[in-house]
């Protein structure tokens, strides 16, 4: 529910905060917002398989953004498109995690109406 | 206790996400028509294809008007009234800046200080008042970048451009004024103190003064057009 109400919050932040990107980060931004879901994610899945770890999760939201950041800009410098890589890595794991909770949440439900059935 | 914990750093995380994504949103929507390079590259090209096309265009107008006024002559030839006639027409076409023309006179480079952009004195006002300046001291034909000047001629800021004529010049680029008559006259309107030279001087505008025996002015290359002037008598 936290997560929801946080991310609810966020977003209206984000729409009444008079914050702009300067356009010459407007490549890199959304391959940060990618890094970020996916860290998301894989936070949500770890919480339902009750393997949480809150520095982990931190310092990996953190480190996938800056990576990811990081990667384009050097892609840019170089003129190889490196931030296809980030999106393909962070876009297959995002399906992977969003699978994997599915699942999980589908067998928790199950469990819990075979647990009322006896 | 320690599900809280991790729920509530989720819920920061989540804080931090929500923010970027409406960030991300909002200066998508606002950036609707952001050119991409490829878009940037397409419109460069038809930039090119287009200035070829006029070059050409302007080739054959040449062509054309070599014609006319082979037929002119042909005309002329031999016939008295006529001839007075070509002769009126070819006056008033001097009047009104519809033919090259050349004399002594001057020419003054205009070199805009580097990065200065916006500040100080705006040049299309110092184009005007260079203008000004040498029709007050009888220049008889003036031009900017081989734009004639005439009656019509106007000298705008439009975007970053400067229009003159209705063609676009970069206001960072070297500006060449040429002007028919005495050309120490001319000079001379621009020695006097405070002069529009001398401000421009003062903001870092190089301007360089060039007297000259034979200046060439190019004519105004448009077919001038009335929509509202009526015949007054």
């Amino acid at each position: 529910m936290i997560p929801f109400i946080g991310l609810l919050i966020g977003i209206i932040l984000g729409i009444f905060l008079k914050i702009d990107i300067p356009a010459s980060y407007t490549t890199y931004f959304p391959v940060a917002i990618l890094a970020a879901l996916d860290s998301v994610f894989g936070g949500v899945r770890a919480g339902i398989e009750n393997k949480f770890d809150t520095e982990i999760f931190i310092s990996g939201f953190f480190s996938n953004i800056i990576i990811a950041a990081g990667l384009t800009y050097l892609g840019d410098r170089l003129g190889v498109p490196m931030y296809l890589a980030a999106v393909l890595v962070f876009g297959s794991r995002l399906f992977n995690n969003f699978a994997i909770i599915r699942r999980l949440l589908i067998e928790k439900g199950r469990r819990k109406v075979k647990q009322r059935e006896e | 206790m320690k599900r809280k914990y991790s729920q509530l750093s989720l819920g920061i995380v989540c804080v931090i996400l929500g923010l970027m994504i409406s960030i991300q949103f909002k200066s998508n929507s606002n950036n609707q028509n952001l050119l991409t390079n490829k878009k940037i590259m397409d419109i460069s090209q038809q930039l090119d294809d287009l200035k070829t096309q006029k070059d050409n265009l302007e080739k054959k107008v040449q062509e054309y008007q070599k014609i006319v006024d082979d037929y002119e002559k042909a005309v002329t030839a031999g016939d008295n009234v006529a001839k007075q006639m070509k002769d009126e027409l070819d006056r008033v076409r001097k009047l009104a800046g519809l033919t090259d023309v050349e004399g002594r006179g001057i020419q003054i480079e205009i070199t805009p200080a580097v990065g200065k952009m916006g500040e100080g004195y705006p040049l299309d006002y110092c184009l005007i008042e260079i203008v000004n300046s040498l029709n007050s001291a009888g220049a008889e034909a003036i031009s900017i970048n081989d734009e004639r000047y005439v009656s019509r001629t106007q000298i705008v800021t439009a975007g970053v451009a400067i229009k003159i004529n209705d063609t676009k010049f970069d206001p960072t680029e070297k500006f060449v004024v040429k002007a028919i008559g005495n050309p120490s006259i001319l000079e001379g309107a621009f020695k006097i103190p405070e002069s529009i030279v001398e401000i421009m001087e003062q903001q870092g505008d190089e301007v360089k003064f060039k007297q000259m025996e034979n200046v060439k002015i190019l004519k105004y290359n448009k077919v001038p057009s009335y929509e509202y002037v009526k015949e007054g008598r």
